[in-house]
Formats: C-alpha cells, structure tokens, sequence
C-alpha cells in the first residue's frame, strides 16, 4: 500500500491558520476532511434544525477548504453539517457549497448523506426489536418518533465509500461519526480499518492534537501497512505523545473500546513514539468488527418555551435561609400561575443557586459552605412564550418583595443586572431519541444523492 | 501535601454520550503518573465516596501513553433535560483537584 495522507481541521467554523492550511496542501493529501458536528451543546440545535456557528465562520473555513480541495482535485469531505446534521443543517451547507461551485468556475460532482430518519421504517424497526436503548433511557416508543422534529441516524464509514465510489468531489454528511469522514477514504485506498480508524480518531479535533491549539494548525495523519504517523501543517505546531494519545482517550468513556457503527477501535496495545519533536507515530491499533452493524440515533423533541432571570442576592440572612425563602417563594409562583390561569401540569420552574450548588446539583460536596453571594437564575418552562414571561415578570417583583427571612420585612432582594431583567430564551427541547438501531448493511439508514453541478 | 491538581494540571471533564461523565487526568510526568497510580489514591472507592455513588459505578482506566488516567462515572441525570446545569459535563471535575497524593 502507498501512504495514504489525510489533512484534517477540527470543526466547520472554529477557524483554522489559513498558512497552517496552504502548508497541508504542498504536502499532496488524498482528502480534506473537517467535522461540523457535536451533541455536546445539548438538543437545541438538532430541535430546532438550526446552527449554532456564526455564519460568517462556516463559509469562511468552507471557502478555504473547497478551494484547496478543487484546486489539488482531492474530495473534501464534512461530517455532521451545521452541528446537528438533520435535513435544515445539511440544507444550509448545500447552499453555501453550490455557491462555491458556482464562483469557482468548475463542475463538481457533490454527494449528500441525509441522516434523517423516516418515521415509519423507525417504527417498523421499532416493532421489528432493532433499535435499543443507549444508556438509561426507556424503548423507544411510536409517540416518541412522532413527538420528535428531527431524528437523524449517525454514519459510519460505508455510506462515504459508496460516495466515493460514486466519484464524489465534495461529501457533505448529515450526523456522522466524527473520524468516519477519514476513516471511509483510507479503508478505499487499502488501509486496514484498525489504522484507518484510530489515525481517523486521532485527527477527527484538527489542532486539538496539537500541543500548542492556540496556533490553530491543521494536522495530518500519514497512514502506511504498519501504522500511522500525525502531524502538524503549521511552522511551530507540535503533536506529542501526549497530545495524540490524549485524543484517544477524548469524550469516550472507555479508551479500550470506542464504538463504530462497524465495530470498535481499541488501544489497548498500542505503542506511540515521539519520532521527531512535531511528529508521533501510532502503531498496534486494534479494530474488532461488530458481529452485526448498529448505527446510534439522536432525535430532539420541544418541550415548550422558555424564559429566565438572573439576579444577584448579597444579604447574608437572606442567603442563610436559602432553602426556606425558595420554598416560599416557589409557592408564590404556583400561587400566580394559578391566578393566571396556567394549568398546574403546562409548567415548570427551577431555581438555580450559583455561589452554592447550580453546577453540581445533589454532588456538590461543598453546598454547606456558606457563600456571601449568590446568583440566582430563575428559569420557567411554559406552554407557550406568553405563559413563560407572564410567569417570570409576576416572579420577578413576588420574589423581590417576599421577606427575605420570615418575619423580617422585605427590602428588596434582587440585584438586577439588565433592564428589563427577563430574558426570552425561546423554545426549549429535550433528547427523545438516544437509541441504537441494528442495521443489515450499516449504509441502510441512510440516503446518498449525488448531483452533478455546472459552474 | 500534594493534591493530584498539583502532579496533573490539565484535568479536564466531558460527557461521554448522554449517561456518562468521563474525567481525562494527564499527568505532568511519568514520575508523578506513577507515583499517583501507585499510591492507590484514587481508587473507585475514593471517587465513588466524592460523588457519592457506588463504587461499582467508578470505572478507571490508567493509560500509559497519554501519562493519563481516565475515570468515568454516571452522570447524575441523562444530559440535557430542563434540569440540565452542566450540557457539556465541562466543570463536573472540580471536587477531584483535591484528592490527596501521598
């Protein structure tokens, strides 16, 4: 097998060195790839079916990346479109990449891998005992499907082979796994799937294999018979061991088995070498097929509108008795919502004390530690954004004026820091669907279209 | 006193998938990495008492080549519900700065 070179940025609008980059391309890569995607912002984005990256970003990196990629006549290809990777995310890029093409002067062949997932073959699969649990949540049921607005299925590598094979220029995927954009291409030109996976791993963040990420420099991964080597692009960028083995470990819970829709990719055995001071070499990755297929599905349902309040509390008899004002003052609000007519079961609120335990909850281990201030966020779910503020402004002058310790007359409890003090926050969602879904053929889930378009 | 904050700086938390919590320990060097390890501070017991799990819940995984140790526990609900405080699982570490390392 010849090299195999995969140049790799960390995330469609973070911004990469532009230098960093044109050093990449002298190198000759076989591919451009970059991920878009994460489900660490939580199920807002896919809910919503929007991005969350400022538009200016995503089509600067876009622009950068497909012109190199036309320009060496390489596939440049995007994992996990605008964040989420459901139809309105893959959608947004489609028109930023037509425009491209269009100004670049060239045809280009472009796929699309829609991730969505139809509701009916779910609950067909569903009926069928396909799709398990991922984790402690319930079987999914059809009221789930339905109540969702957006489910996509996470791909692996085969769907980005069969675009490949289909001649592919650039590959825009809905929700992927994020080293699958790397891993497909090296598998097609010969790599084994245990080092084609794990170099795919170790480059699926760009410069955050680096030591220095402040630089911003792509990395590449140069993958042999025998192992894989990863790289910066940028003058004065470095990968250490401990950088690239860092990754291995990054967001996975077991570093021994982190999970593919085709199997698992191992490191149990694994030797890295520091082989110069910017270069590691990888070697003794380990991959073990699944005996069956199973891709990962996220699905994101609304859960009514949302609005909160963050104000600030510094008297210390008020913050002594912090539990018993906000049992108090929750009975107020249950209190108003009753006199507005908002029925007891089409709400929600919460209070969130930062300065003792908004971060960690029942875990906090220093809850009794008495601070001298608190935050205090006020945060009200409702049917709709009229019943969240309603709530939230009658909330704000209750819990302002309600005696701060009982028998002590109220002064004014709330230090507010904006005019006016309430903030609509929109609609709010919540994971529905966080299952597996056995598969056949793990490119079953998901729809390729590949179009031709002239400049 | 040595707090494992002192011997591994670059702590850091995330989320691994919904149901998890993972904290990535990388050692500054190979003597402090061993010298954690083989002090048995931070043993399943340990962390499960900080969290107030059970110890069967605490897995931990020494990875030599990153100079690292990994721990990962449940999180204390499923992410992203409307209790959520913490979407990323990004400050969940913080009580385990100040694990003693004798």
């Amino acid at each position: 097998m010849n090299d195999i070179r995969l140049l790799a940025n960390g995330l469609v609008g973070n911004g990469f060195s532009y230098r960093g980059f044109q050093a990449g391309l002298d190198r000759r890569p076989h591919m451009i790839g970059c991920d878009a995607g994460t489900s660490d912002y939580g199920p807002g984005p896919l809910g919503s079916g929007r991005d969350i990256k400022p538009p200016a970003s995503v089509e600067r990196d876009l622009e950068i990346m497909f012109e190199g990629a036309r320009r060496l006549g390489i596939p440049l290809i995007i994992g996990s479109c605008g964040v989420a990777g459901a139809a309105p995310h893959l959608e947004g890029y489609r028109r930023i990449v037509e425009r491209l093409i269009a100004d670049s002067g060239r045809p280009c062949r472009l796929a699309l891998i829609h991730s969505d997932q139809d509701p009916v073959s779910l609950k067909a699969a569903c009926a069928a005992g396909r799709v398990r649990p991922l984790g402690p949540v319930p079987p999914l049921t059809a009221a789930a499907i339905d109540a969702s607005t957006h489910i996509v299925a996470m791909a692996g590598a085969a769907p980005f082979i069969r675009a490949l094979d289909a001649g592919a220029d650039v590959i825009l995927a809905g929700r992927c796994t994020d080293p699958a954009i790397y891993a497909g291409l090296a598998m097609k030109l010969g790599a084994s799937p245990a080092i084609a996976w794990h170099a795919a791993r170790s480059i699926d963040k760009g410069m955050l294999a680096t030591e220095n990420v402040e630089e911003g420099s792509p990395v590449m991964a140069t993958l042999d018979d025998t192992g894989f080597t990863v790289e910066p692009t940028k003058d004065g960028a470095r990968c250490t061991v401990k950088s690239i083995a860092a990754l291995t470990m990054y967001e996975n819970p077991d570093p021994w088995s982190i999970l593919q829709p085709s199997g698992r990719i191992s490191a149990e055995h694994c030797r890295f070498e520091q082989i110069d001071e910017r270069s590691v070499r990888v070697s003794g990755s380990e991959f073990f097929a699944a005996e069956r297929p199973s891709v990962k599905l996220e699905g994101a349902r609304p859960i009514g509108h949302r609005a909160a309040m963050l104000v600030g509390i510094r008297d210390p008899r008020l913050i002594a008795e912090l539990d018993d004002y906000l049992d108090r003052f929750g009975t107020m609000i249950r209190r108003t919502a009753r006199s507005l007519g908002i029925a007891e079961d089409s709400y929600r609120f919460r209070f969130l004390a930062y300065g003792r335990d908004a971060v960690m909850g029942m875990r906090e281990p220093l809850r009794d530690s008495p601070p001298h201030e608190i935050g205090l966020l006020i945060d009200i779910l409702a049917k709709d954004e009229a019943d969240a503020i309603a709530l939230l402004a009658r909330a704000s002058s209750t819990g302002a004026k309600l005696a701060p310790v009982r028998g002590i007359p109220a002064g004014g409890n709330f230090a507010a820091p904006f005019s006016p003090n309430q903030i609509p926050i929109g609609p709010a969602y919540e994971w529905s669907v966080w299952h597996l879904l056995d598969c056949a053929d793990e490119s079953d889930p998901f729809r390729i279209e590949i179009m031709d378009l002239q400049a | 006193m040595t707090r494992l904050a002192d011997l591994a700086p670059g702590i850091k938390g995330r989320n691994a998938g919904a149901a998890w919590l993972t904290f990535d320990i990388p050692f500054s060097d190979r003597a402090s990495y061993e010298r954690a390890l083989a002090s048995g501070a931070i043993s399943p017991r340990r962390i499960g008492e900080i969290y107030a799990i059970p110890e069967a819940d605490v897995r931990i995984f020494p990875f030599a080549p990153a100079l690292a140790l990994k721990i990962t526990i449940p999180r204390a609900a499923f992410a992203g519900g409307f209790d959520e405080s913490d979407f990323d699982g990004a400050q969940q570490f913080a009580p385990i700065l100040d694990i003693e390392i004798p």
